[in-house]
């Protein structure tokens, strides 16, 4: 018979069913810490396809960062109020005037305003403003709305352009700015791959700020409904849907058949057209040609269906411009140009306005409704600048690199002027990452020259540069622009910026992720760590204090006498002659290890689990 | 001891890759943005800020990461009043990672003055892509904290009246229970339940011969 001296009182390890599932479980947690970023990574990655993200299971994009708020403003408004300066600057005030646009002054009126704040990356800062004006507008005293709206007009860049849009019961009000090609694209490109599952690259594009204001009647006995109002959430251009016909006002029952819209991509245009007020015109990026698709949205028995319209923008060619525009029906449109933008010709002839604000030059045609049997005929307007000769910069990089990779900055400069060629080219990009340099928790490090020079590019032509960058800690990291400086025939001196551009780094698993972790723990605080422990340690003992873990268990029975379990057979001594076994010093039912009763036919012992079957 | 050891390293790690494999986009694209100036830690974090107060019926991803947590901790534990104790160990170490990263995210940059050489200008200015303060107010735990902010201060100041000590007091009280208290113990209640559940589970499935 052979006797067991020690066994495990603990049955768990005895368990090769339950010994397999700890394996398997312990293969899978740490096959799972090699995984990829499987989860995160593809929600963040930046793409300029198509930005989206999944939060809790529900799809979001990572742009449609609108934020809605409503007020109520009593009295008339007049939202015409706004000047542009000769600089470029903007300032105006919100007057409670009388009469506003085609408004039935009779009536007293409300504004229900939907501040469709879509939250642009316009600049650097529009983000942080429009988001202090979600913050101000939560206050609903006074007019806190239109302080800090013009607290925003104060703070725009000095070539924006803003467009008022005024109807029967409804305003808007679009203010638009220089901006880089890649923001746009990216946004835009929500609108487009949703739509058509496509992207529409926009070389060059301005975007900005806008407003929608719709009015109502009090006392309106169906009171004016906001259509589409959830259109208007988490879109940035509000392309499906923009504004609402007049004539619900005037002739309320024909609110639900007169509402129409158009998008804003003519406007757009618009303001990519007028560029920039002489000030700013060496930072102005030269639009190329433009192509793009909106669509106007019609109210029809609650409906809001679509149009495709398509605005046609060649421009710049030969320092001129044209901008044309298919009928639309029923809707008046102001567009606004810098005074140094010099309209040679257009059609219809009677919507030019000279009566301008102060700088800038008007095209306004009357407004027709939906119920109007006239439309406004296509629109057509020449006009040309004493604008550089074409040359576009555009810097691209990797967008996405794991901690201590390698991007690739390229900067690709073309000479998009059909006749010019440009001398003297300088491109300097040493400044672009400064932001991001001396920083405590991650280093960057620049591979090749952040400079190019040309002596010449002639028209068509394209050159190239690149360098590379490493950064070793994640983040989303922007690059500033580029600039580049050249010299037309004349050896005039012109400058130009590039966009920015954007670098993601992230890690690619979680095991990548400790290992940093490890790499950057405050070793210089050896204090809190002690500490950290300390407090582990006592809750550890509290928590066994508590639920009493600590109970002890009935001392066991001296084992039976027997070798000890670390002397080999051949070291036993042999048992003396007159030694004889214990008359059965313990039951025959009673467990050798422990000595508690064991009940007949149970092969472990209930007390310590040892077995006390023999073998 | 060796069910619940076992159980309290599955929980362990378990609560670490939830944490990280559920992390909130929002939380995302505030740490690109962020990160580059506060560190890897700022992740850390945060990951454990999401696990520990946000709302389990807010978050649905908290909800299934701590029953998630508390029934495999239990299936190994294989004991109801043993699960008990093991995943109220496993609550107070994500807690405790919770402060450790704060603290490792700070404190570095406070005791080496590293804080005051940050220029906030260029944070402002060099917001990525995506990233904006819509992104802030919506974020879990945050927005909520914000947003009751926001709304207090208009309370408080109630259009330009004089300021009434309780309401300030009301408006905190509100915030701390619903943005704080309420989910840190919802959370550790489903913890608990989970935690029994798992274990009764595990009890059956593996019966323990005591």
């Amino acid at each position: 018979m052979k006797q067991r001296y020690y066994q495990s009182s603990t049955p768990l390890i005895r368990s090769n069913k339950f010994t397999l599932l700890v394996a398997t479980m312990s293969v899978l947690l740490l096959l799972t810490s090699f995984l990829p970023f499987f989860y995160q990574g593809t929600h963040s990655i930046y793409s300029p396809i198509e930005i989206v993200s999944f939060q809790d299971g529900i799809k979001h994009s990572m742009y449609h960062t609108a934020s809605l708020q409503n007020f109520t403003m009593e009295g008339n408004v007049d939202l015409t109020a706004f000047v542009v300066g000769p600089d470029g600057s903007m300032t105006g005030t919100f007057v409670a005037a009388g009469d506003v646009g085609a408004f039935n002054t009779a009536a007293p009126h409300y504004a229900e305003c939907l501040l469709a704040l879509s939250i642009f990356r316009w600049g650097d800062y529009l983000d942080v403003l429009t988001g202090l004006m979600q913050v101000i507008t939560n206050d609903t005293s006074g007019s806190s709305e239109l302080d800090a709206m013009m607290g925003i007009l104060d703070l725009l860049p000095p070539n924006a352009i803003l467009m008022v849009f005024m109807g029967g019961s409804s305003a808007e009000i679009q203010i638009w700015g220089d901006a880089i090609h890649q923001d746009f694209e990216n946004v835009l490109g929500i609108q487009f791959a949703r739509i058509f599952g496509i992207t529409i690259p926009i070389p060059n594009m301005t975007v900005g700020i806008e407003a929608y204001g719709y009015f109502g009647e009090i006392g309106s006995p169906d009171p004016v409904e906001i259509q589409g109002r959830d259109k208007f959430q988490g879109y940035m251009l509000n392309l499906g849907t923009s504004r609402r016909g007049g004539t619900e006002l005037i002739t309320p029952t024909l609110a639900n058949d007169s509402i129409g819209g158009v998008g804003i991509a003519g406007f757009l245009n618009i303001g990519v057209l007028g560029g920039s007020p002489s000030p700013m015109k060496s930072t102005m990026q030269t639009p190329e040609s433009i192509t793009m698709a909106a669509w106007a949205s019609r109210h029809e028995d609650k409906f809001f269906g679509s149009e495709e319209q398509t605005f046609n923008v060649n421009e710049f060619v030969d320092r001129t411009g044209t901008f044309s525009m298919g009928t639309l029906d029923g809707f008046e449109f102001t567009m606004l140009f810098p005074s140094d933008v010099n309209i040679t010709s257009y059609t219809p002839t009677d919507m030019y306005n000279s009566s301008s604000p102060e700088g800038v030059m008007v095209i306004r045609t009357t407004g027709h409704w939906e119920n109007d049997t006239t439309d406004i005929p296509n629109i057509v307007v020449n006009f040309e600048g004493d604008f550089p000769p074409g040359l576009s910069i555009r810097k691209t990089i990797t967008p996405l690199i794991p901690v201590g990779g390698i991007a690739t900055v390229t900067i690709q400069v073309t000479n998009i002027d059909p006749t010019e060629t440009v001398y003297e080219i300088n491109v300097d990009d040493s400044h672009a990452w400064d932001a991001y340099l001396n920083l405590p928790h991650s280093d960057v490090a620049i591979t090749g020259s952040t400079a190019g020079y040309w002596a010449s590019i002639a028209p068509g032509n394209t050159e190239t540069f690149s360098y590379q960058i490493s950064i070793t800690g994640e983040g989303g990291y922007v690059a500033q622009r580029a600039n580049v400086t050249y010299e037309d025939d004349t050896a005039r001196v012109w400058e130009k910026t590039s966009n920015k551009v954007y670098l993601t780094v992230t890690y690619t698993s979680l095991l990548e992720f400790l290992l940093i972790l490890l790499q950057d723990i405050p070793w210089s605080l050896p204090v809190l760590l002690i500490v950290v422990l300390m407090a582990i340690y006592a809750i550890i003992w509290l928590i066994k204090l508590l639920l009493g873990v600590f109970r002890k268990r009935p001392a066991a029975p001296p084992t039976k006498t027997g070798p000890p379990p670390d002397i080999t057979p051949e070291e036993v001594p042999p048992p003396p002659d007159e030694y004889e076994p214990p008359a059965k010093p313990y039951p025959e039912t009673t467990c050798i290890n422990c000595g508690a009763p064991v009940p007949p036919g149970v092969s472990f012992c209930p007390a310590c689990g040892a077995q006390v079957a023999e073998d | 001891m060796g069910r619940k050891l076992i159980g309290l390293t599955v929980g362990f790690f378990l609560s670490m890759a939830m944490a990280y494999f559920l992390f909130p986009v929002s939380y995302n694209q505030i740490i690109y943005w962020l990160a580059p100036y506060l560190g890897h830690w700022l992740r850390f974090f945060f990951m454990y800020l999401f696990l520990i107060f946000g709302h389990p019926l807010s978050y649905p991803t908290v909800l299934v990461a701590w029953v998630v947590i508390g029934v495999v901790s239990g299936l190994f534990v294989r004991s109801i009043w043993g699960a008990i104790p093991v995943v109220i160990f496993i609550f107070g170490f994500t807690f405790l990672m919770m402060i450790f990263g704060l603290v490792a995210v700070f404190l570095p940059l406070i005791l080496t003055g590293a804080i005051g050489s940050i220029d906030f200008m260029a944070i402002l200015a060099n917001i990525p892509p995506g990233v904006s303060l819509f992104d802030i107010i919506t974020a879990p735990v945050i927005g909520p904290i914000i947003n009751a902010i926001i709304g207090g201060i208009g309370d408080i100041t109630g259009g330009g009246g004089a300021v009434d000590p309780s309401i300030i007091l009301g408006v905190l009280q509100n915030m701390i229970v619903t943005t704080i208290i309420l989910p840190l113990v919802l959370n550790f209640i489903i913890l608990l339940v989970a935690a029994i559940i798992g274990g009764i589970i595990g009890r059956a499935i593996f019966p323990v011969r005591d």
